[in-house]
């Protein structure tokens, strides 16, 4: 299944299944929220998963449901670029946007999310803390940093589910940052059975979830709005001045920016935005 | 020389805005020019190429 850049999908893993999410262009990441199937109050617990695991989660780790119940929803058992990924910033919101460049309506993980779980009668609401797939946290003078896993077209990660779960994902809507290489690009997911060696392995014992809340159900009737879907993109011809082509040919081998001149010309112009221009 | 660059309908909104406030009508290829420039000044080429992440 293919996702669109400014859309999302909620989809069901059951007990035993592994989610396979895909790079297709590269260098995109990916925000995640999990429910429980059996009860949507059983959620993705960042902080408890940080706590047990550090500020980005790798091959092996188990991401955890919230207290009060609190049970291993899923874990990580692929990841072909060898990466950490974050459970330590929130997902991207309008008002991040909004606030750093005073222009609203920018497209954002939490409306995403909220949109993509929609059609299984979850709301807003019942967004969380996110597990950013290839971007890794981490921390100096106190605050937290972040840099983007490096990927290519085909990289994927594996998350096996230890009980039935519901997984929303999105590409990050963020094209001002340079988490994404200041692109939004598609990516794909895909639900197959485990095999018996990655049962043994890695699937914990089964945990019965015997709780009364709201279970996600399917309303086919309803359908996401994808407000900025499809992103619209737009090419300018730039004339840049004297000894461009050397700085240009400098900046390919930092590596930092890109390879293609147009891919580094936008990442320098987002770059000098945020050091001059931005407004929070 | 020439360089083509891509940019999404809302990264073109948040530079049309700023052009607006830097110098009213200021056309967008002349702000990313300028912005290449002001990078090179910034960050230039003994130094590091700049800060890529936050």
């Amino acid at each position: 299944m293919l996702i669109a850049p400014g859309t999302g999908l909620a989809l069901p893993v059951r007990r035993g299944e592994v989610l396979r999410v895909r790079q297709l262009r590269g260098n995109q990441v990916v925000d995640v929220n999990a429910f429980a199937m059996g009860d949507a109050r059983v959620r993705f617990g960042a902080s408890g998963t940080r706590s047990r695991a550090g500020l980005s989660v790798g091959l092996g780790d188990v991401l955890w449901s919230a207290a009060p119940v609190e049970l291993p929803l899923l874990t990580l058992i692929g990841d072909t670029a060898g990466g950490r990924h974050d459970v330590s910033h929130p997902a991207c919101s309008e008002l991040e946007y909004r606030l750093a460049s005073g222009c609203a309506g920018h497209t954002n993980c939490c409306d995403i999310q909220a949109e993509a779980i929609r059609p299984w009668r979850l709301d807003a609401w019942q967004v969380h803390d996110p597990l950013n797939l290839w971007m890794e946290s981490g921390e100096r003078d106190g605050a937290l940093t972040w840099r983007s896993t490096r990927t290519e077209p085909g990289d994927h990660v594996e998350l096996l589910a230890h009980l039935d779960v519901l997984v929303s994902l999105n590409p990050c809507g963020d094209d001002l940052f340079g988490s994404s290489a200041f692109e939004v690009a598609p990516v794909a997911a895909r639900v197959r059975r485990s095999t018996a060696a990655e049962t043994r392995r890695w699937l914990a014992p089964e945990a019965p979830l015997l709780l009364d809340g709201r279970r996600p159900r399917l309303d086919r009737r309803v359908r996401p709005r994808w407000r900025l879907a499809p992103l619209r993109r737009r090419d300018l011809q730039v004339e840049l001045g004297p000894g461009a082509r050397r700085r240009l040919a400098w900046l390919r081998r930092d590596g930092r920016f890109g390879s293609a001149d147009g891919e580094i010309l936008r990442a320098v112009v987002w770059h000098w935005w945020a050091e001059h221009h931005t407004q929070g | 020389m020439k360089v083509v660059v891509s940019l999404s309908d809302q990264q073109l909104d948040v530079l049309r805005a700023l052009a607006d406030q830097l110098e009213p009508g200021l056309p967008l290829e002349q702000l990313l020019a300028r912005a290449f420039d002001e990078h090179r000044r910034d960050h230039p080429e003994t130094s590091g190429g700049g800060d890529a992440q936050s």
